[in-house]
């Protein structure tokens, strides 16, 4: 009777939950095996392993692979960015004791509140070669003595990463904060008294105390980075193949809208997000369990 | 964030200590670095916005000109060519004609001169309606723009909606999950904790085969309702660990007056969760509000919520630049706002630490 009621309670959300993110899972194992060109497809072969095989073969092997090198080098230089923005201003923050602190973090903590397609369009604003604000008052201030393009490749592979870094900055630096927050003061004064410089506390304290936050904002930014997709629609990715990242390519092959003729049929989309997503998910649950493990 | 967060280490109490005034020093000069680095951060921070505040009041003609403040604009002329309104100012030709009474077809060649003689309208009329239209273009553009209202309308309401539909759902999941009482609950609160690692993009077209085809739910805000509140990991650890600190004697006061499940739940653990819907309204509201992907696969543009019709802006204006920022300047505000005046609870909500479970 209890465990009845508790099914009561739970199944409105749980039905949902199951129906709209573990089925997807389910309904697209047999996509992977079949050669189903798109959602309206009625005639419906098996083809065993041939998606995965059609994956390195041509017409799909080459944007596959530039799409994944691309998306690969903005997860290496994104994840830079969890500790260039997200722990220094996390650590100068927790130093900070003036009373300007939450105006602040109000600020940082900003562009994460707006959308990824706001960030994506911001970025083209201020970076765009000839009407750029950004680009046209560093070049009044003299700081440029030419433009920004942000729309050459070469400048993406630096814009990206250093725009979704910004957006994110304010939540890893509450992530890390919230680590260093539950620090005792007694320990740090302890620390300081022993005479214990600030390189030694960062060593010997603040960074153990950060260690299950950087594996957290580590997950965050796996799953993120390769899942990045509104500010690359933001910067018009749906209609310019430079910027045709995983989640874009993705996109293109699964629906077949965009720049450019169908390159791949459904179900071989559904194969390639399987054999990219899946090792991540695994990596990822692999991280968490061992963040589970640091926090207590 | 006051200070008692962090009470600052009292390097007074060391008097003993040979270098203490010294150090004193150090200390302060440091924390002024500290001031002053966060600074330079916090206007770069805030430069974009103003930024695209001032675009969005900034004509496209004269965006390749530095503008630090809004532009002042001439008003309207009436040698304009109805033609030109039409193409660089994105002018909505039926809707001037239905303003100033025309039922008749208009050249594009013709100025608007032309068309005040010619139809007997009052130039000061056509003056009127132009005006505000070539000065504040971009807004104006998208004021006028019906999908605008239509967009604005659907995103308030089902944000608000999606908010205490899913906090109610939350709530019930988190009074039966909290303390584990039995093996199978840590099962399913161990599945929706599944969901922080799932990438959105990787189970987006299974979904649209679900809600477009087997659901026949596709351009029905149902579908994002529903996908609104189907829970995940954050709303559910939120609320379970917070209902697991309620103490269990409120759970047998109702057991002895002889009430039962349902008036525990109404009575005792709804009016008692503010403050775990609190940090859940905190975390989700940007996630409803800022929804994209959702909008483009499930909705037709005519029905787009505010993001994905701020992106079709790109499409609709591409050649004005002013529409798009106004565009997106408009869709920013509301969210903003609510940030600014709350700006205590999502702090309180950012540090509680709850993503790391």
């Amino acid at each position: 009777m209890d465990n009845l009621v508790d099914l009561l309670f739970l199944a409105p959300q749980y039905i949902l939950y199951l129906g709209l993110t573990i089925l997807p899972f389910i309904i697209a194992i047999p996509l992977i095996f079949q050669n189903r060109l798109d959602f309206m497809d009625t005639d419906v072969e098996f083809v065993g392993l041939n998606n995965f095989v059609s994956l390195f073969q041509p017409p799909i092997v080459e944007p596959f692979l530039k799409a994944i090198k691309r998306t690969v080098v903005f997860l290496i230089l994104n994840y830079s960015t969890v500790f260039l923005y997200g722990i220094p201003l996390a650590l100068l923050m927790y130093e900070l004791t003036a009373k300007f602190k939450k105006t602040f973090f109000t600020v940082i903590y900003l562009p994460y509140i707006i959308s990824g397609l706001g960030i994506g369009m911001l970025l083209m604003m201020l970076f765009s070669p000839d009407s750029g604000s950004m680009n046209l008052l560093l070049l009044k201030l003299g700081i440029l003595d030419k433009p920004i393009d942000v729309k050459d490749p070469n400048i993406v592979v630096w814009a990206l990463p250093t725009i979704v870094g910004w957006r994110y900055a304010g939540f890893n630096m509450a992530l890390f904060l919230s680590g260093l927050l539950s620090i005792p003061v007694d320990t740090i004064e302890a620390s300081v008294v022993d005479g214990a410089s600030y390189l030694k506390r960062l060593r010997y304290i603040y960074f153990p105390q950060m260690m299950s936050s950087i594996v957290m904002a580590t997950i965050f930014c796996l799953i993120g980075s390769f899942g990045v997709f509104d500010e690359l629609v933001g910067m018009g990715a749906l209609m310019v193949p430079d910027l045709e990242y995983f989640a874009i390519l993705l996109y293109h092959v699964g629906l077949s809208g965009g720049w450019g003729s169908k390159i791949g049929t459904l179900s071989q989309a559904i194969t390639m997000s399987f054999a990219v997503y899946l090792p991540l998910i695994v990596l990822a649950f692999g991280l968490n369990r061992w963040q589970k493990k640091l926090q207590y | 964030m006051s200070a008692s967060l962090r009470p600052k280490p009292e390097t007074g109490a060391f008097p003993s200590a040979p270098s203490a005034l010294d150090r004193n020093r150090k200390r302060k000069l440091a924390k002024i670095a500290i001031g002053f680095v966060l600074f330079v951060y916090c206007v770069v921070t805030i430069l974009p916005f103003y930024f695209l505040f001032i675009r969005s009041f900034v004509p496209t003609r004269e965006s390749t000109k530095l503008h630090m403040w809004i532009p002042e604009i001439e008003g309207a002329s009436l040698d304009a060519g109805f033609g030109n309104m039409c193409a660089y100012y994105n002018l909505n030709p039926d809707q001037f004609k239905q303003e100033m009474g025309i039922d008749d077809y208009v050249s594009p060649g013709n100025t608007f001169r032309d068309i005040s003689k010619k139809y007997n309208i009052p130039e000061e009329k056509i003056l009127n309606y132009l005006n505000p239209f070539v000065r504040f273009n971009g807004w104006y553009v998208i004021i006028k723009n019906k999908i605008f209202y239509h967009s604005l309308t659907a995103t308030v309401l089902l944000t608000i909606a999606s908010i205490f539909i899913g906090a109610l759902f939350s709530i019930a999941t988190g009074s039966v999950l909290a303390g584990f009482r039995k093996k199978w609950h840590m099962f399913v609160y161990n599945s929706y904790l599944v969901q922080m690692i799932i990438p959105s993009i990787m189970i987006m077209l299974p979904l649209y085969l679900i809600i477009n085809k087997y659901l026949n739910l596709y351009d029905n805000y149902l579908a994002i309702l529903m996908l609104n509140v189907k829970g995940g990991a954050l709303s559910t650890m939120v609320f379970t660990s917070y209902i697991a600190t309620i103490p269990s004697a409120l759970r047998e006061s109702v057991d002895i007056d002889g009430g039962n499940r349902f008036h525990y739940f109404f009575r005792i653990i709804l009016p008692l969760s503010k403050v775990p819907f609190a940090t859940y309204v905190a975390i989700t509201i940007p996630t409803f509000w800022n929804d994209f992907l959702n909008g483009i696969l499930f909705l037709s543009p005519e029905k787009y919520t505010l993001v994905a019709f701020v992106n079709s802006l790109q499409g609709y204006y591409a050649s004005n630049f002013q529409a798009i920022f106004s565009g997106l300047c408009i869709s920013l505000i509301p969210i903003v706002l609510l940030y600014m005046v709350f700006q205590n609870l999502f702090v309180k909500s950012a540090l509680s630490g709850a993503v790391k479970g």
